[in-house]
């Protein structure tokens, strides 16, 4: 019945030649703006994994504190293996030195010293790696700013031996061990360092840590988006197919303050949207 | 054609003065997001500028796409009411995406729907 209607008022020029384009045109666009959001959707679908060590560097106190006895008293799991920056000074009565450690085949020890940072909490640090026999250097004095990778204490039972070490040394770095040589609280965590001072190497960390996964939200964001453009394109679509039939070309974009409908009484209700 | 105001049916002029409003907003806020975007977010983030890495892009770029959606959103109510031809509804929509021509489309479009609503 509706068909009949248009039918009568398109007599003087049937349209269906710029309706069959219009409608071509807007199924490509309809179909280009949906290809486009599903390709969005599966690429914010790919999990992303974002091992620890790719993480931006922060400060220690922001992933343990310890003055703190709350969440950031330990180091939370997904914290572990995150590159960390170190500010304070070395407490210069405390030099440790873990021996049994091998690296690259060989073995030696690793030096441990404590920073302590401005609220009077010390972290416990892995200077580096001392080959068997050599002389530990000179603890670095004053201001240190040092980075390095943030890591677990160690548990005693990684201990290579229960023999008892002479003062000085130590079998595990742990701040259970370490609280007991010094007067402030230590964090419980240790970090090693990227770059040792002259006559150490670089420890590299034992726990990489945990790579966390997430979906990529920008690339499900424009999903949606495009979704709305391809419904937007179906709206503009079935209006322009409607004001083809019933203005049947007396329509002027360029002046809408003159879109008469050309023969009025179709009762063209513009105003609820559709 | 028959009587002017009658055929323009403009019978609700705050409705359409208040769309006006919506749609300017939306199309003054997407325009300086797009400006933005174009102008320094690019910039940073393809050729280094302004000290690198993508922070405006990431977050002047996902707002602008939900800016622009309400603008389609504003644009396809205010054409609605004022009657726009689908050719200047996809128009606006169009100018919207390419930076500094969506302030002369506002300008042109807040033009025509004011002498429309001055002619009643």
């Amino acid at each position: 019945m509706e068909q009949d209607r248009w039918d009568d008022q398109d007599r003087r020029r049937p349209p269906t030649g710029r309706v069959v384009a219009i409608s071509v045109a807007a199924l490509l666009v309809i179909a280009a703006c949906s290809v486009l959001g599903v390709w969005q959707w599966q690429r914010g679908h790919v999990v992303v994994t974002e091992p620890p060590a790719q993480q931006p560097i922060t400060d220690i106190s922001e992933v343990v504190d310890g003055g703190a006895s709350g969440d950031l008293a330990v180091l939370a799991a997904d914290e572990v293996g995150r590159p960390v920056e170190v500010r304070g000074s070395y407490d210069p009565d405390l030099t440790l030195l873990a021996p049994g450690r091998p690296l690259d085949g060989a073995l030696g020890s690793w030096v441990i010293g404590i920073v302590v940072l401005e609220d009077g909490s010390g972290v416990p640090v892995v200077r580096g790696w001392l080959p068997d026999g050599a002389e530990v250097p000179a603890t670095p004095t004053g201001q240190v700013d040092l980075e390095g990778v943030v890591q677990p204490p160690e548990a005693s039972d990684i201990a290579p031996s229960n023999q008892v070490l002479p003062a000085g040394q130590t079998w595990v770095v742990s701040a259970a061990d370490l609280v007991n040589r010094v007067d402030y609280p230590v964090a419980n965590a240790y970090v090693t360092l990227d770059t040792p001072e002259a006559g150490l190497q670089a420890v590299p960390p034992d726990d990489p840590g945990q790579a966390t996964r997430r979906l990529d939200w920008g690339n499900l964001a424009y999903a949606a988006q495009w979704w709305v453009f391809a419904l937007f394109a179906v709206v503009i679509w079935f209006r322009a197919v409607r004001d083809e039939r019933i203005v049947t070309g007396q329509d002027d974009p360029g002046e809408p303050q003159e879109n008469g409908p050309a023969n009025g009484a179709g009762g063209r209700d513009m105003s609820g949207a559709r | 054609m028959s009587g002017t105001s009658d055929v323009q049916g403009l019978r609700s002029e705050p409705k359409v003065r208040a769309a006006l409003t919506r749609y300017r907003v939306m199309a003054w806020l997407t325009g300086i997001g797009l400006v933005v975007l174009v102008c320094i977010g690019m910039p940073q983030k393809y050729l280094d500028l302004f000290g690198g890495g993508d922070t405006v892009v990431g977050t002047v770029g996902v707002a602008h796409g939900w800016l622009y959606v309400v603008l389609l959103i504003t644009t396809f109510d205010l054409g609605n009411r004022v009657r726009w031809s689908w050719k200047r509804m996809i128009l606006t929509a169009l100018a919207g995406t390419i930076p500094f021509l969506s302030f002369y489309a506002e300008h042109k479009n807040t033009q025509a729907v004011r002498s429309q609503l001055a002619r009643q």
